[in-house]
């Protein structure tokens, strides 16, 4: 069993969809950074993305981790996002099995995500709605 | 740096090995390799062990330690070597290294992975550590989920299908068949791939290699004293390793693995050999996706085209190039420690003509391709037969 700080370490910036952007090239990182891959520069400024994107990858899971009591499956995607980088998070079900697409575009969406399976403490996470290619 | 070659491999049995405990696994993989180099235990110098996580799904750490007690060996460094599903292969590099370097003229690498005291879930959770704990899993994104990532975004840009996905696994089993190490002997079809339980869309169980227990071995020494030891000795002629982001989204491109281009060109380069001089290759099929991957990797094939080519054949054995005739991690089965350094024994009996019904015709060059977690880690090596 996890100290309870475990959960919300990296919560503000989970939540807030804080990342960090370079100083030196501009690159935008999420999570943030404190050394540039692309520059090798240690300065960066807090950058808050917007969490809007498009569908690069996605997958139905249909075995989903133990704590993630409450879903029989749901849809997890890679994420190209508007402020450049790509991420990885769960989308909300969609309406039915063929509403979900490459390309697709997506806006944040604040929900319930799991209940820790030691403490039932209840987390919350940023989850992705499918609003359609448009 | 001095060549270095292969002269004793030792497997033990994959699968569901109820009966047999780290010790056991280890003695058997161990004394074997020993046996078939004609050495004395006491002659071992070096021990690297690959191992993922004996911690997490047997609560036994410090295995190096264990494996050179219970092989009685005599006092020699020894360590644990773990590097996600490339551990063994990363242990097999550090005994080459430390040959190659001089500091080291017996060596051994042991792969073992005990993963069968664990319920599935707990082992499935355990191997998720080999991404990105608080960015990927934490986040509900699921180890097979992170491959079927990659194998949609692989289907959208190329075409590839799920049938042919589904013949990675059917050559696989095929080859499995004629190993009597490997967890499955049993033939499958597209079919059954097809109708199996869907894990991850558009991966199915069929798509996934199994939790399996095992261990697997090999001795390494300088060439100019293998022939001592071993009539063909097996020459490391080229080795390499990369890594990447933990992260999958962080990569330039995820149809394909960065770390193994990267890890391959060196061995290559090293090696003095192209893509198209490889006779037999064991490749990290841990998910069908990531073979079809790994032939477009190491160059085998272009982007875009492995997919077909396997359909049609052209990588099963005896084919234009012979692809994981051990029946590689989906058929031979995954103990992931092990699975790096069992590549190399399929490698060392195919370039030996030991290797049984599932001998290959002209087997003179062989590779190995060992990748941890969702492409992080990547470890590339190439053996040549020296007569
Ligand atoms: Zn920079």
């Amino acid at each position: 069993m996890k100290e309870p700080m475990y959960d919300f370490r990296n919560y503000g910036e989970k939540v807030n969809l804080f990342g960090n952007k370079c100083r030196s090239c501009g690159e935008i990182y999420y999570p943030k950074r404190n050394i540039c891959p692309k520059c090798g520069k240690t300065e960066f400024d807090s950058f808050k993305i917007s969490g809007k994107g498009e569908i690069y990858s996605y997958t139905k899971i249909e075995v989903p981790p133990e704590d993630f009591v409450d879903s029989k499956s749901y849809y997890a995607a890679i994420i190209k996002l508007e402020d450049g980088p790509l991420i990885n998070g769960i989308l909300v079900d969609p309406k039915n099995d063929f509403g979900i697409d490459i390309g697709d575009k997506v806006i944040p969406s604040m929900r319930k995500i799991k209940s820790d399976k030691d403490t039932g403490t209840v987390n919350y996470q940023i989850k992705f709605e499918d609003i359609g290619k448009k | 740096m001095r060549d270095v070659a292969i002269i004793g491999v030792g497997l033990t049995k994959f699968g569901e090995r109820y009966e047999s405990d780290l010790r056991s696994l280890i003695s058997e993989a161990g004394i074997a390799a020993i046996e078939d180099a004609n050495i004395s235990n006491k002659d071992i110098d070096m021990l690297y062990v690959g191992n993922m996580a004996s911690g997490r799904l047997t609560e036994q750490e410090h295995i190096g330690a264990l494996a050179s007690d219970t092989l009685g060996l005599s006092n020699p460094p020894s360590l644990k070597v773990e590097n996600a599903c490339a551990s063994g292969g990363t242990a097999l590099r550090q005994a080459y290294l430390a040959v190659a370097g001089g500091s080291s003229d017996f060596a051994m690498a042991l792969g073992v992975e005990k993963m069968t005291d664990v319920s599935t879930s707990e082992a499935t959770t355990g191997l998720g550590g080999a991404g990105d704990k608080t960015w990927e899993l934490d986040e509900g994104i699921t180890f097979p989920g992170l491959y079927a990532l990659m194998a949609r975004r692989h289907m959208h840009d190329y075409g590839t299908t799920e049938e042919q996905l589904a013949a990675v696994a059917v050559k696989n089993h095929d080859n499995a068949y004629l190993n009597k190490y490997a967890h499955f002997h049993k033939r499958i079809t597209i079919d059954e791939v097809m109708k199996s339980k869907m894990i991850a869309d558009p991966l199915k169980l069929y798509d996934c290699s199994p939790i399996s227990d095992g261990a697997a071995a090999a001795i390494l020494v300088p060439l100019d004293i293998a022939k001592k030891y071993n009539d063909t000795p097996i020459l490391i002629a080229g080795s390499g390793q990369a890594s990447d982001t933990l992260r999958l989204a962080d990569r330039d491109s995820i149809t394909g693995i960065k770390a193994a281009r990267i890890a391959s060109k060196k061995a290559y380069e090293q090696a003095r050999i192209s893509p198209s001089d490889v006779n037999v290759a064991e490749v990290h099929d841990c998910f069908t996706i990531a073979e079809i991957m790994a032939m477009e990797d190491l160059g085998f094939y272009k982007k875009g085209e492995a997919a077909k080519a396997i359909e049609n054949g052209e990588t099963k054995l005896n084919g234009k190039i012979s692809v994981n005739t051990s029946g590689g991690l989906k058929g031979c089965g995954h103990p992931v420690g092990a699975t790096g350094i069992k590549q190399a024994a399929e490698i060392v009996w195919q370039l030996r003509g030991e290797a049984g019904e599932r001998q290959v015709t002209r087997a003179d060059i062989g590779l190995t391709h060992n990748v941890g977690g969702s492409g992080s880690t990547a470890v590339v090596n190439i053996y040549k037969r020296v007569d």
